[in-house]
């Protein structure tokens, strides 16, 4: 009755945190059926009835995923914050002539409009994910769910808008040396990989609702 | 007792089983079953995701132990917990007297 019950309660449960529940569930259940069998019981009486007292598998996985899914959230918004903070604000906070100056008398008008664009971008991405930590820790998952995705998406668009004007800028200024712009680009791209993460995280947390 | 009328509270009332001693979730459920005078005679297996939710929020942390000769995970308060328990304590009391004062 027990393994079948476990086996039951292990196909629902997130994989992330099925190890954990699987475990606590069959000491819980190995203890009060022993209780229950030292009462009197038959052991396959006392393990149904353990079985029984514990709960009804849909509800007791359902309850778990919530609990899961709400520390999943927490955790997505905290990434996708720390990923804008630590590693994307470097590539708008880097001067652009740390490296390789370029050598125009006038910069183009169309790399300084990127360039305004995916910081505007970016700061929305940051203030968005901000409003998701805030959200989440006062347990309102799906209104911070929300921000989270609106955090990834202003922050691609924001990458997308840089990478357009990193283009641009090798275009006006060949000369400019390729390794001047990985750097630049380098932070930019471990924050994607961040905030990839969070979004993975995400999508398995809106998948157990 | 319906599940639904006490989701709300079971929080407060694992921190105040965990505050006497520290406890593996199955203690925690015959505590609160016992203490409650078999009121909270609750589906067992809800203790568990709200002990995993005390914890992540860092009201209570759980170690492995040995206990008559099984593995268990016991759990037990933390400063922030018991701070926690505390504030929540003193709201509740305050909500238990006002309701009281309205129904008598």
């Amino acid at each position: 009755v027990i393994e079948s019950y476990l086996a039951e309660l292990a196909r629902r449960l997130p994989p992330a945190c099925r190890r954990r529940f699987l475990a606590e569930t069959e000491a819980h259940l190995r203890d009060r059926t022993a209780a229950l069998v030292a009462e009197g019981l038959e052991r396959e009486e006392a393990e149904t009835q353990a079985v029984t007292s514990f709960g009804p598998v849909e509800a007791v996985a359902s309850t778990i995923a919530e609990a899961y899914s709400a520390h999943v959230t927490r955790r997505a918004a905290a990434v996708v914050l720390g990923a804008l903070i630590l590693l994307v604000l470097p590539f708008y906070g880097i001067p652009e002539n740390t490296f390789g100056p370029a050598q125009w008398d006038a910069k183009p008008t169309a790399i300084t409009v990127a360039q305004i664009v995916a910081g505007i971008l970016w700061l929305g991405a940051l203030g968005t994910a901000a409003g998701a930590m805030l959200v989440a820790f006062v347990d309102r998952f799906r209104v911070a769910r929300l921000l989270v995705t609106s955090a990834v998406m202003l922050a691609t668009a924001s990458f997308a808008a840089a990478a357009v004007g990193a283009a641009l800028w090798l275009d006006a200024a060949p000369w400019t040396p390729l390794w001047s712009m990985f750097g630049l680009m380098l932070p930019a791209a471990f924050g994607s990989l961040g905030l990839a993460l969070a979004a993975l995280a995400w999508l398995r947390a809106a998948a157990l609702q | 007792m319906r599940f639904e009328a006490w989701k709300g509270h079971v929080d407060l009332l694992v921190l105040a089983v965990l505050e006497r001693e520290p406890a593996h979730g199955y203690r925690v459920v015959d505590a609160l079953r016992e203490r409650s005078d078999g009121v909270f005679d609750l589906a067992e297996g809800t203790v568990y995701p709200a002990l995993y939710r005390l914890e992540r929020s860092g009201l209570i942390r759980n170690r492995w132990q040995e206990v008559d000769g099984r593995r268990r995970r016991i759990y037990r308060l933390t400063r922030r917990g018991a701070t926690a328990l505390r504030q929540r304590r003193t709201g509740w009391y305050a909500f238990a007297d006002a309701v009281g004062s309205v129904l008598s």
